[in-house]
């Protein structure tokens, strides 16, 4: 490890990342946590813990295969499945949901749980995916020959967990800190609230932001909590299967099973992408006034008239945050791997900017950044760029570290030996190397900084991003607007990765 | 012995940190700094053509920043309390309702501005200590699907809890919004026990899904104009969205004999902290005329002007011809904190 | 002047000694072979020598200069003039590098000017006979190539000492003897100072000059 290149690196993600939830901390007094744990809240984070894990799972339980049988066989089309699985991470779930809730009457938690183990899905199918590429062809092999493909299966699914887990860990902390979702489903039936509806209405109802803040405690201790296991889970079980004799696996033959692969594979995209991206086009169409064609025509013509300069400006921001994660996620996710002691807290510490409230982000970096000296930065379009990178290197960052988990540490002692100096070996071995997770983690980077709302609007230029003007296109029950304008940032997003995947010989590797 | 090799630092980093550096640097400060700035919560599309409009006549140049519904206007509320902390930008925020406004009154975050063009609005919108002013306002009413019950039928708030309609009512949750300020006059209009009643008998049916609580007014509108509840709480604008698109819908002002309507202002207030004060003055005196209201009534979002003599179209209500709920804005706006945290305790399970 | 020195040296890992306390001395230009069980400790004795292996006691000096006194390193691995060929073909191998690249980035990192790299690549590349290869990545060279690479590798930056993990076997027989050959010739084409781990001290027993038997992390003696 660099020892300069580290200390530059934690400076910059302590301030972007940790800053504003620091400066927000510092607000707390003993007062604050008054009346923090009753009966009543307590209940709310007992349901809460139940809907992050009921989510967690689900998306695991889905995600796990989906991810590795797009990833590594022969199932058909498998390439096209694996890039179209990553869209419900491209659309905030609330659109989802309101796709889903448009086409059933399933309502209250279950529904809710389900909505959300959808709407993460993709983010286990990603990791677990990379996770799957990164086995040696002959460790695959040696099982093959042992047993067939389900001896591979218990071979790697050890070696594919640690990822998977940590994949489930961020989609436990989406589903807990999403009060939308479960507010929109359970609007026929019995209410179903969260804990994440007592932090958003303590910001409501005190002026005391001391005390709003308290209230988002319990919860990041909760997802902070959840990725225990995920960690213990990865020093366990982490196993180097990329080493410098690295045979990339071949595609396994799953015989006749193929089919039933097929069969699963779609039933996952019909549910999660299919039905709501098809309601959604009908939606674009004039719905259940009418679909035609023109309305159509109409609607994409207007989202693309209206929405045109809002989307340049989200493609903008979130590139440029995907850009400046980058070294970041080389650098600490590098260094947090190789650490002998306190990888448990330096793990927790990496993902507490996307563990903490939405709210309590977007304020912190008002109180950050908003100052004489850093005005200008603060009323710029950079302010986003800031906000979205301090909020999802996190996900960059493990990634990377993932990938180094598994590589194996003599390349880096070779390259040591040759006279590489540790920013060298990292930039020119190891970051090379893992290339696919560099790449992986910056375009979750990208494409959450796309969907992401909640916490960017609280600095100025996020008025100008494309889902500010979707969500207030909801709002006046825009319907097809909304639809369109949603399926024109998935376009615009994933259309050049669909097409390369479709022609081209070579992989191109964005996919995380 | 080897000879030294001192580090170097990789080219790849320091291009890419060279990019960000001169991206960072060339983003910051490059365009001429705005002569006003106004915070506005009433929906982009229909604040923004005013505003430029006022550019246009003035040749001010204005930066105007806007909210998410789904916030419910604590975004912009809450950016203002927190520059104003360390360095306030805002000079003027235009709420579509009053009790934020009420709100950062009384923390003396606003700045006593009488302006000539508010002198005909009604004392009863209007902060005594001139602080905020109303205009423009939505009603609180309660939006029927027609297929599903005449709308004749519908005459009271307490209808929302009949059980011939059980299952097949609906209210935003009341912890933000105007649902939230609905609620928190109700104590004042109600009294205590009534109003307690009230929420009390709302939160039980909604713990059970006899009354169905949905996430916003909008969203209620959606319920309804779909057919899934048969009436429920909203505003006036939402209602008009439903009724301009052709849904089987009507607004009904209930408790005529009773309680009445709210009435919900949008509310304009000059910062104390203001780092333009007079362009921010000038502001207000453009955007308090009545013809604005005139303009905010025609257009889609409906907003009923609090002058009698602005003249409105035909679907968008007379105050005059229903009862207004009478409640002193500035004692919501004070008392709705306190509010909340009750309601957050009976709706919050 | 002495080429290794190793006094007292000790090497721990989890609560256990793995290797030591061993003292050793080894002279320059000389090929010394290690031989022992497997667990022996022998692939972490020449960890220690790079400096890979963290020393809890002892001392280790190179050519005259003391690298590790104790626990603490005095020279990082890659100021000791040490080329190691990892255990096991293509280990450590960089699987994003062809051939070339592998050679000319370590000597870029020698600083050897470019204009001078390309035709040291070529000879390296000669010398082990890897020429077809030369842009084949280590995921597409067989196992005699891979090694062969990781020699090339090793002596790229001409180090002072040569270090060699069981360097013969994934080879078959003709293939060992003849990477036998190529290493003697190197060895004494740059003066090198080897120092080889083995199973099987025969292969290379006419060209080794001594013998060091390790037993449980201690020299047994000099082999027999």
């Amino acid at each position: 490890m660099s020892r300069p290149l580290v200390a530059v690196a934690v400076l910059v993600f302590a301030i972007v990342g940790l800053g504003p939830i620091v400066i927000m901390v510092a607000r707390l007094d003993p007062s604050s946590f008054e009346g923090l744990f009753s009966e009543r809240t307590l209940s709310l984070l007992g349901r809460t813990s139940a809907l992050g894990l009921g989510a967690a799972a689900l998306a695991t339980l889905i995600g796990v295969p989906f991810g590795f049988l797009t990833a590594r066989t022969d199932v058909p089309g498998a390439p096209v499945w694996r890039a179209l699985g990553i869209l419900p991470l491209l659309v905030p779930p609330l659109v989802l949901a309101m796709s889903w809730a448009g086409m059933t009457s399933f309502r209250g938690g279950l529904a809710t749980t389900t909505l959300l183990g959808i709407a993460t899905f993709p983010l286990v199918a990603l990791f677990t995916a990379r996770a799957a590429e990164r086995i040696d062809a002959r460790r695959e092999e040696a099982a093959l020959l042992a047993g067939g493909v389900w001896a591979v299966v218990r071979v790697e699914l050890p070696w594919i967990l640690p990822s998977a887990a940590c994949a489930a860990c961020f989609a436990f902390v989406f589903a807990v800190n999403d009060f939308a979702v479960p507010d929109y489903v359970s609007s026929i039936g019995p209410k179903y609230n969260v804990y994440a509806d007592e932090v958003f209405a303590s910001w409501r109802s005190s002026q005391d932001t001391g005390h709003a803040v308290a209230a988002a405690i319990p919860l990041v201790a909760l997802t902070l909590l959840a990725l225990l296991p995920a960690l213990e889970l990865r020093r366990r079980q982490a196993a180097v299967t990329f080493d410098g004799d690295f045979r990339a696996p071949a595609t396994l033959r799953l015989g006749a099973w193929r089919w039933v692969a097929l069969v699963f594979v779609l039933a996952v995209l019909a549910i999660g992408v299919f039905a709501p991206f098809g309601r959604l086009v009908w939606e674009s169409g004039g719905g259940a006034r009418g679909f035609t064609v023109d309305n159509v025509q109409a609607a994409f013509g207007r989202a693309l008239e209206l929405g045109r300069v809002n989307l340049q400006s989200s493609l903008t921001y979130a590139t440029g945050a995907a850009l400046l994660c980058v070294p970041i996620a080389i650098v600490l996710g590098h260094a947090s791997a190789r650490l002998v002691r306190g990888s448990r807290l330096a793990a927790m510490l990496v993902i507490l900017p996307v563990a903490v409230p939405a709210i309590l982000f977007g304020i912190g970096n008002i109180a950050l950044w908003n100052r004489p000296a850093t005005g200008a930065l603060y009323d710029s379009g950079w302010m986003v760029v800031v906000l979205l990178a301090g909020r999802f290197a996190s996900f960059a960052i493990l990634a990377f570290a993932a990938g180094c988990a598994a590589i194996d540490p003599r390349l880096e002692e070779a390259a040591r030996l040759s006279g590489a100096g540790p920013a060298r070996r990292l930039t020119r071995i190891v970051a090379p190397a893992l290339r696919p997770a560099v790449i992986g983690g910056a375009t979750l980077v990208f494409v959450l900084s796309m969907r992401e709302l909640d916490a960017a609007i609280f600095v100025p230029a996020a008025n100008g991003t494309v889902l500010f003007r979707l969500y207030n296109a909801v709002h006046f029950g825009r319907d097809d607007f909304v639809a369109a304008l949603a399926l024109l940032v998935v376009f615009f997003v994933v259309l050049p990765g669909l097409v390369w995947t479709l022609v081209a010989r070579r992989k191109l590797e964005v996919l995380p | 012995m080897l000879p030294d090799m001192p580090p170097r630092a990789p080219r790849e980093f320091l291009t890419l940190l060279l990019v960000i550096a001169t991206l960072l640097l060339g983003a910051s400060g490059c365009s001429r700094g705005p002569d006003l700035v106004v915070y506005c919560s009433l929906d982009q599309e229909f604040g923004e053509p005013l505003i430029r409009r006022f550019e246009q006549e003035t040749g001010l140049v204005v930066k105007v920043e806007f909210d998410v519904e789904a916030n419910k206007n604590i975004g912009l509320s809450t950016r203002l309390r927190e520059e104003s902390r360390s360095r306030p930008r805002c000079d003027v925020f235009w709420s579509n309702e009053f009790a934020q406004n009420v709100a950062l009154a009384e923390e003396g975050l606003l700045a006593s501005y009488d302006s000539p063009s508010a002198r005909d609005i009604p004392a009863a919108f209007r902060d005594p200590e001139h602080r905020w002013t109303g205009f423009a306002a939505r009603a609180r009413v309660l939006i029927v699907n027609t297929k599903l019950v005449d709308p004749k039928d519908v005459r009271s708030m307490w209808d929302l809890f009949d059980d011939r309609w059980k299952g097949r009512t609906a209210m935003a949750k009341p912890l933000a919004g105007t649902t939230q300020t609905h609620m928190a006059a109700l104590w004042l209009a109600l009294g205590e026990t009534e109003a307690r009643r009230y929420v009390e008998t709302a939160a039980r049916r909604a713990a059970t899904g006899d009354l169905n609580l949905a996430g916003g007014n909008a969203h209620v509108m959606r319920l309804v104009r779909d057919g899934q509840a048969a009436f429920g709480w909203t505003d006036t604008d939402d209602y008009n969205v439903a009724r301009e698109a052709g849904f089987p819908v009507a607004a009904v002002y209930p408790d005529a004999e009773g309680v009445g309507t709210l009435f919900v202002p949008n509310t304009a207030a000059l910062l104390a902290t203001a780092p333009h004060p007079e362009a921010g003055k000038r502001f207000l005196d453009w955007i308090l005329r009545p013809e604005i209201e005139e303009e905010l009534a025609r257009s889609r979002s409906a907003q009923i002007p609090v002058r009698d003599a602005v003249p409105r179209p035909a679907h968008v209500a007379d105050p005059r011809t229903f009862r207004a709920m009478k409640v002193d804005l500035r004692e919501v706006g004070r008392t709705i904190t306190a509010r909340t945290r009750e309601l957050q305790e009976l709706f919050l399970k | 002047m002495t080429a290794v020195v190793v006094s007292g040296a000790r090497v721990e890992a989890g609560g256990r000694t793995i290797l030591g306390p061993i003292d050793v001395s080894i002279e320059p230009r000389t090929w010394t072979t290690i031989v022992g069980r497997s667990g022996a400790g022998k692939t972490t004795f020449l960890r220690l020598i790079a400096g890979l292996a963290r020393p809890t006691a002892g001392r280790v000096a190179l050519f005259g200069e003391p690298v590790s006194d104790g626990a603490r390193i005095l020279v990082p691995p890659e100021r000791r003039g040490v080329g190691l060929v990892f255990q096991g073909g293509g280990a450590g191998l960089w699987p994003h590098m062809s051939v070339a690249r592998t050679l000319d980035f370590v000597l870029s990192c020698a600083r050897v000017p470019s204009h001078e790299r390309a035709a040291r690549v070529a000879q390296l590349i000669e010398a082990v006979e890897l020429g077809p290869c030369r842009d084949r990545r280590p995921g597409e060279l067989s196992g005699g190539e891979a090694q062969r690479l990781s020699l090339a590798r090793a002596l790229a930056n001409r180090p002072r000492l040569l270090l060699l993990d069981e360097p013969l076997g994934p080879l078959d027989a003709e293939l060992r003897a003849s990477m036998v050959e190529r290493v003697r010739v190197l060895h004494r084409e740059f003066g090198l100072t080897t120092i080889q781990v083995t199973h099987d001290p025969h292969e290379v027993e006419h060209v080794t000059d001594r013998t060091l038997r390790l037993d449980a992390g201690t020299i047994v003696s000099p082999a027999g």
